[in-house]
């Protein structure tokens, strides 16, 4: 036998091994019973010690003795017989299925982690295989039996008898002729020795001696051999290691389970393993042999699957199916198996009998073989001599001096020479086989040399192509090869593939040459000559060798990783062809190394789908199903066609792969993708069910989008907080309900036992078929207080156990869609609402759902979508890179606590400017505790009021009492009170709103007069009984209008002295319907109620008022006075001093000031003014919206100083308050709106308008600034002064007879009415001169 | 019938840009080739490194076989690769196209909001890569 594996041997001892002389060996039954006991046979008994321990040494013909070192005999049964071909293939196909290595190593080559495996033994064990099936060729010698061993047994009674009865035999085999196998070296005289075995623990040794001395006497000295074993009984402990194990190829039992996997059982069968979705590859090999047909280039597809061909191996003459190689047995004769391989070898043998083993090996090649073969030298090489220049033909003689010869040169002249035995060409080659066996390579490498050059010129190419071949192998074990004996090596192959067309002997030569060109380092050559080696012969050979000149890729000179991974990419195709499935799957998935993430798509995708299906077969179910899962990565350049088909299969492997391991769980999906970004929780928001009418407070949802005015509500928050705790001090936090990309959670957000917690997640699919996903559901952990762990996980898990299920669904409730459709490369977004019903910590772990592909809808995947926490920098620290976990999956679930539920009577969408609709807003405790506190804040109070808001007098109204300056007043204590209310205040100790209670404030709400979109937030705060929970002091209710206000009335008010003569002021006022009805769609009627003055000094004169316009005025459908779109009126009213002082002193209520600083007087009123007007709070009411109007609110941004002024100063001034009722109609829905316009004067002649427009505003601005400078220069800050009251007391200085010269240096002048009173004084001279 | 499948090579030895250019109607065209391509142009980046010092110019010609496609390789002066495999000799004509889609590429690569070594999702440049491919290779 040839051993080439597992030894570590170098090339030299490779090729050594390779070409070792052959012992034949035959024993008698006895003999054979003797080996037995040791569980092995007589040629596995030596295997391990057939290399000679120490040197040994030989004479050549010249007599100068040359040293063998470590020569090695390969003992072999006469009996043995290579295998046929069929048989020989499947040996071949085992030794590669059986030979594993899980052992790797990682390269590191361009970057890139490569992780090849620690050693090849599929390789060297095919190699070995290779080598021994091999048929002895007529033209090499080195396969040819040198000499014999005739074993015969002590104990034999007749032993001489049987001895000559074997003698006879092996002569009658040596003597045939023809020569039949086994073939010997030197047939006419070989040499047969005779082994006696001794069995010492059974025999007695002297008999074996007699028994002994009868051989020798006999067959002679030299030729005889005893060896003592079997010292030990059977089944006795023995301490000598197993020499014999890693010898006796184990022969695998016709149907291991390692055969069932990994060869399949017929070539059909291996295509469907490795061709990617039918529709392709059928196309592909259609294609290709229709187009390629005859063509030059003939090359199927590389990658392309294609049953394996018949033609492999040594002869092709036999034509087997493949039923009947799976028949035949293994073993027809000697082919180790009726061994037990797994039971102990040498069980009898102790350490003496071995070394008697050894012994023998060493003095049979001493006494006995070397002898022989030097006199066998001598022959051969007398015969050379004496035959040389003598017995060649005349032809071949001119022939070898004028004709150059050529391999292939001259047409089918292929073993044109039929040489005998005794021919001179032969002999030179034996001569040459016999120095190469011994060592002597020196002189192996002249007769090689010489026997070549005879071949070529008798054009014995198949002779020539062996003697080529010999001597390159002799100058590379001289160590001397050089260029031109790698060349005789390129030659030898080319010859044997080419001009013999034996590709047995061109994979063997090529096998040696990579030996020799490996240990020179040239590795490119080496992997050109194995690449030419592959052919669509023997796919097995091809991907072998494929894959060793991959490898030479990789330790090539700069590396070429690139063409390794092409080449194992091959190789792994060529083993999938050829049922290896193991080793295909292991090609493929190193080849995978080098593409991954390089985008080299499609290939990258073959490599998956190969991969993937290689490990289905192989039961390898996680890793397919993780190849596939990357097959529908998104961004791969699949068709749908090719894309639903890797779903379709994929849903079958995880399916598969599911039920095989129940211990994995749950697994996700690959397929759709969670977008990690979008998932949204939001918590502590209250469900929104209040009966029809009303209407819930808006509250966040889930797809809010804070990044607006999320700064605005924490301000807010912040007064209410502030103003709640009544200035105790402590940092203030804003709650947070909504935790998405922009708003990460850096705490576990809070949720409160039983109230619902929502969820929303975009799904996205990447591939180009829609999916559906079914029965979904969210995938939850709960950590109970008393850290007891429940979890959902574990329904899904098994599904039987309904104490567990009923416990879960007990726990949280969830609902959510139960199916969606995700369309080709979509997202959608699915909504979970959880109500947990026990506290603790509740940990969101993903989605799990049933996923199948629309088309098919039957074949579904329980899988789980993870959700991944996501990394969020801390706000706090900016620069630094370090990143906190992202806790909104992470819920702290906390006990019952009260819970508000606001909700509020419709407003309508679209208001008029200025109009006032009466809100009232529902209070509910839906908790079980009472609530103790309600505060609501607002961010634009003037809009709003409240019917039991607080009654303090506005700081500006206050300051037209008294000077304020000295008051000791904080800004933001001034700015909280503006905008937060208090709302259901009741005595110290009682609770605002018990559990249950309901209750309903009334609010008015104004629209702004500036049209256009108009946002009202309102957010109400209510506190928690403290010990009921630490972690939640107060919870908040926010709601928002978003209205849109459409122009209704302009207004200009202007005071102007109306009668020069008695000095009496009066106010013009003008008005425009400005409701666009064509923009807004709607039609509007105006109805002038009344006109409200507030002053501190005058009365509106009742009796006297002058409709100016009333061109304008139609009737309408609600009174004969009604202003119509783009139409305007104008009328005028007196004013008269207040004819009492004020019947208070100090700071009176609010309500008593008001009432009597306001006079009305109606003007144009509608039928049911008065009805109308009770919609609306009154205006000396301090709920109604003239306080308001009075106050100045102040930004929350102002500056301590800006404020302090803003306070101190007190600008007189009158307000006019006009108040209107519109019918609205739009379609057939009318709507009777109410609303006031209010308009500051301070001086005459200046106009006020309401809404105010731009360039008026700006007059008034300057106007302002003018008189704060003026009060301000007086330096006579304690006297009060409203505008009329400032020129009532001109008036009466008047009346006094002052100088009336005076009056213009202290007017101020007034830009703005300047030129216009000049124009009225020119025309009433005009006037006045016409007339 | 011929077949030509063009890629640039980024830095990272990742595709930044693919084309195929055939004769073969839709019915005929082997989808399954594509992948070989890819395999083919990928192997043969080894045997661009090695030739890409031994020459002055940029054209490295036909740098690679296998079976019946040969490779036909450039190389710009920032180690971007162009790689042609072809099932058939056209050595002008891959020249010119190589040239022109030099150009394009430079221009391309020009552009600000292009990052070299992406890939490169441009109609324009895809559709001077099918101009020219229509013009000097399949003609």
């Amino acid at each position: 036998m040839i051993h080439l594996t597992e030894q570590n041997y170098n090339a030299r001892d490779i090729i050594r091994n390779i070409f070792s002389p052959l012992i034949g060996v035959v024993s008698s039954h006895m003999a054979d019973e003797i080996c037995h006991r040791n569980n092995l046979s007589f040629v596995d008994l030596l295997q391990p010690f057939a290399r000679l321990p120490s040197d040994a040494h030989f004479r050549d013909v010249s007599g100068t003795s040359v040293s063998i070192r470590g020569l090695r005999l390969n003992f072999c049964d006469v009996d043995w017989r290579p295998p046929q071909t069929v048989l020989a293939r499947k040996m071949l196909n085992e030794s590669v299925t059986n030979a594993h290595n899980e052992k790797t190593k990682i390269v590191t080559i361009a970057g890139i982690d490569l992780e090849l495996p620690s050693a090849e033994p599929w390789f060297e064990q095919w190699r070995e295989t290779f080598l021994t099936v091999q048929f002895p060729a007529e033209h090499e010698f080195t396969r040819h039996l040198l000499s014999c061993l005739l074993v015969l047994s002590s104990a034999d009674p007749q032993i001489v008898e049987t001895a000559h009865k074997m003698t006879q035999r092996v002569q009658q085999m040596q003597n045939i002729t023809p020569q039949k196998l086994p073939k010997w070296f030197h047939p006419t005289q070989v040499l047969n020795s005779y082994v006696v075995l001794h069995e010492a623990s059974h025999g007695d040794l002297s008999k074996a001696q007699q028994g002994f001395e009868l051989i020798k006497s006999t067959f002679g000295d030299n030729k005889c051999f005893l060896i003592s074993i079997n010292s030990l009984e059977a089944n006795t402990n023995n301490d000598i290691p197993d020499h014999w194990a890693r010898y006796i190829k184990r022969q695998p039992k016709a149907d291991t389970i390692a055969n069932e996997i990994s060869a399949p059982k017929s070539p059909q069968e291996a295509v469907s393993v490795i061709s990617m979705p039918s529709i392709q590859m059928s196309q592909l090999l259609e294609g290709a042999a229709a187009q390629e047909a005859g063509s030059d280039l003939t090359m199927l597809h590389p990658l392309s699957p294609m049953q394996e061909s018949a033609t492999e191996a040594i002869n092709s003459k036999f034509s087997i199916s493949n039923e009947s190689i799976a028949s035949q047995t293994i073993n027809p004769n000697v082919w180790a198996a009726d061994f037990d391989a797994d039971a102990p070898h040498g069980s009898c043998l102790n350490a003496h009998d071995v070394e008697n083993l050894r012994h023998f090996v060493q003095d049979y090649a001493v006494r006995a073989l070397i002898p022989y073969i030097e006199q066998l030298v001598g022959i051969l090489s007398e015969g050379v001599t004496n035959k040389k220049g003598v017995s060649k033909s005349l032809l071949s003689a001119t022939k070898r001096w004028f004709v150059t010869s050529k391999p292939g040169a001259g047409t089918n002249n292929q073993n044109a020479v039929i040489y005998t035995n005794e021919s001179a060409e032969l002999q030179t080659r034996k001569l040459g086989d016999l120095y190469f066996m011994f060592g002597h390579y020196n002189l192996a490498f002249q007769a090689y040399h010489q026997a070549k050059r005879d071949f070529n010129a008798d054009s014995a190419w198949q002779y020539y192509a062996g003697a080529l071949e010999m001597a390159a192998l002799s100058a590379f074990m001289l160590g001397t090869s050089h260029r031109k004996t790698y060349d005789y090596m390129e030659d030898a192959i080319v010859c044997y593939l080419t001009v013999c067309k034996l590709q047995q002997f061109a994979t063997r030569a090529t096998l040696m040459s990579m030996e020799c060109l490996k240990t020179a380092r040239q590795y490119s050559e080496v992997a050109k000559q194995l690449i030419r080696m592959t052919s669509e012969e023997s796919d097995l050979r091809s991907a072998l060798l494929l894959e060793q000149a991959a490898y030479c890729f990789l330790v090539t000179q700069p590396p070429m990783h690139r063409k390794y991974a092409f080449h194992i990419v091959l190789a792994g195709n060529r083993y999938s062809r050829a049922g290896q499935r193991k080793h295909a799957f292991r090609c493929y998935r190193q080849a995978y190394q080098v593409f991954q993430n390089r985008h080299w798509s499609l290939a990258e995708d073959h490599i998956q789908y190969t991969v993937a299906k290689q490990a289905y077969m192989l039961k390898k179910l996680e890793d397919a199903s993780r190849s596939f899962a990357h097959l529908l990565r998104p961004g791969s350049l699949q068709n749908a066609q090719q894309q639903s088909s890797f779903l379709k299969e994929y849903i079958q492997t995880q399916n598969e792969l599911v039920k095989r391991s129940p211990e994995l769980g749950l697994l996700p999906h690959a397929l759709p993708h969670v977008e990690q970004q979008s998932v949204r929780v939001l918590t502590l928001v209250q469900p929104s069910n209040v009966p029809a009418p009303q209407v819930p407070a808006t509250n966040i949802d889930i797809d809010s989008d804070l990044s607006t005015d999320e700064s605005i509500w924490y301000k807010i928050e912040e007064m209410l907080v502030i103003t709640a705790a009544s200035n105790k001090p402590f940092v203030f936090k804003p709650s947070q309900y909504l935790y998405n990309k922009e708003h990460p959670a850096t705490e576990c957000p809070l949720a409160v036992q039983g109230e619902p917690i929502e969820l929303a997640v975009t799904l996205s699919n990447s591939v180009r078929c829609s999916i559906t996903l079914n029965n979904i559901d969210l995938l939850w952990r709960l950590t109970l207080d008393n850290e007891d762990v429940l979890s959902n996980v574990s329904v899904y898990e098994q599904q039987d156990d309904s104490a567990s299920k009923a416990a879960v669904n007990a726990a949280i409730k969830t609902t959510c869609l139960d199916t969606i459709v995700l369309e080709e490369q979509a997202a959608k977004t699915l909504y979970f609402k959880l109500t947990p019903k026990l506290t603790g910590r509740l940990h969101i772990l993903g989605v799990v759902c049933r996923m199948a592909a629309s088309t098919e809808p039957n074949a579904s995947l329980l899988g789980v979508l993870q959700f991944e926490t996501q990394r969020i920098k801390p706000a706090t620290a900016k620069q630094s890179t370090q990143t906190l976990l992202d806790n909104r999956l992470s819920i702290k679930l906390v006990p019952q606590v009260p819970s508000l539920s606001v909700s509020f009577s419709v407003v309508p969408g679209e208001i008029l400017a200025g109009e006032i609709i009466p809100v009232s807003i529902t209070l509910r405790n839906l908790g079980i505790a009472p609530i103790d506190d309600i505060y609501l804040g607002t961010d634009d109070p003037r809009c709003i009021t409240l019917l039991d808001q607080q009654t303090d007098i506005p700081l500006s109204i206050l300051s037209s009492l008294r000077d304020l300056s000295n008051d000791n007043l904080v800004k933001d204590k001034e700015i909280r009170r503006q905008r937060v209310f208090r709302l259901l205040q009741r005595p110290a100790g009682q609770a605002a709103l018990n559990a249950q209670q309901c209750h309903t404030v009334s609010m008015w709400l104004q629209a702004p007069f500036t049209p256009g979109d108009f946002t009202l937030r309102l957010l109400f705060y209510y506190s928690l009984p403290a010990p009921l929970n630490a972690h939640l002091k107060y919870r908040l209710v926010r709601h928002i209008w978003k209205l849109k206000v459409q122009p209704c009335l302009q207004v200009n008010s202007t005071c102007v002295i109306s009668n020069s003569v008695t000095r009496e002021l009066g106010v013009d006022v003008s008005l425009k319907n400005v409701h666009d009805e064509q923009k807004a769609g709607k039609k509007s009627e105006v109805y002038i109620n009344a006109l409200s003055l507030y002053s501190t000094d005058y009365d509106l004169n009742e009796d006297k008022l002058y409709i100016m316009n009333n061109m304008g005025v139609t009737t309408g459908q609600a009174g004969a006075h009604c202003l119509k779109p783009a139409t305007s009126c104008g009328f005028q009213c007196r004013l008269q001093a207040k004819p009492t002082p004020p019947p208070f002193t100090g700071v009176p209520p609010l309500k008593t000031l008001l009432q009597w600083r306001l006079t009305r007087i109606n003007i144009l009123p509608a039928d049911h003014a008065q009805q109308l007007e009770q919609q609306i709070p009154p205006l000396y009411e301090p709920h109604g919206f003239l306080t308001n109007n009075e106050t100045v609110y102040y930004n929350i941004s102002i500056s301590s100083e800006e404020f302090n002024a803003g306070i101190a100063s007190y600008t007189p001034h009158i307000t006019l308050a006009l108040n209107w009722s519109a019918l609205v109609q739009s379609g057939t829905m009318q709507r009777i709106a109410n609303g006031l316009h209010f308009m500051k004067l301070h001086r005459l002649y200046e106009t006020s308008s309401c809404p105010k427009n731009d360039a008026v505003g700006e007059a008034e601005l300057r106007n302002r600034l003018s008189i704060m400078s003026e009060t301000s220069n007086t330096n006579d800050s304690s006297r009060e002064f409203a505008l009329p009251e400032f020129f009532s007391e001109r008036y009466d200085g008047n009346k006094n007879n002052d100088s009336f010269d005076d009056e213009e240096d202290y007017w101020a002048p007034n830009e703005c009415n300047v030129s216009k009173r000049c124009l009225i004084e020119d025309e009433s001279f005009m006037l006045a001169s016409k007339a | 019938m011929t077949t030509y499948y063009f890629v640039i090579v980024g830095h990272n030895d990742n595709p930044i840009f693919e084309k195929e250019f055939t004769t073969l109607n839709k019915e005929m065209r082997k989808e399954d080739h594509r992948h070989l391509s890819q395999f083919i142009a990928h192997a043969a980046l080894d045997l661009v490194d090695e030739h890409k010092w031994k020459t002055a110019s940029m054209q490295l010609k036909s740098i690679d076989r296998f079976n019946q496609w040969f490779v036909s390789a450039f190389i710009t002066a920032s180690q971007i690769r162009f790689i042609i495999v072809h099932d058939n000799k056209n050595d002008e004509g891959i020249k010119s196209f190589f040239n022109e889609m030099y150009d394009t590429y430079i221009k391309h690569s020009m552009n600000a909001f292009y990052k070299i070594n992406t890939p490169i999702k441009s109609t324009m440049f895809e559709k001077k890569a099918e101009i020219f491919g229509r013009k000097y290779l399949l003609t």
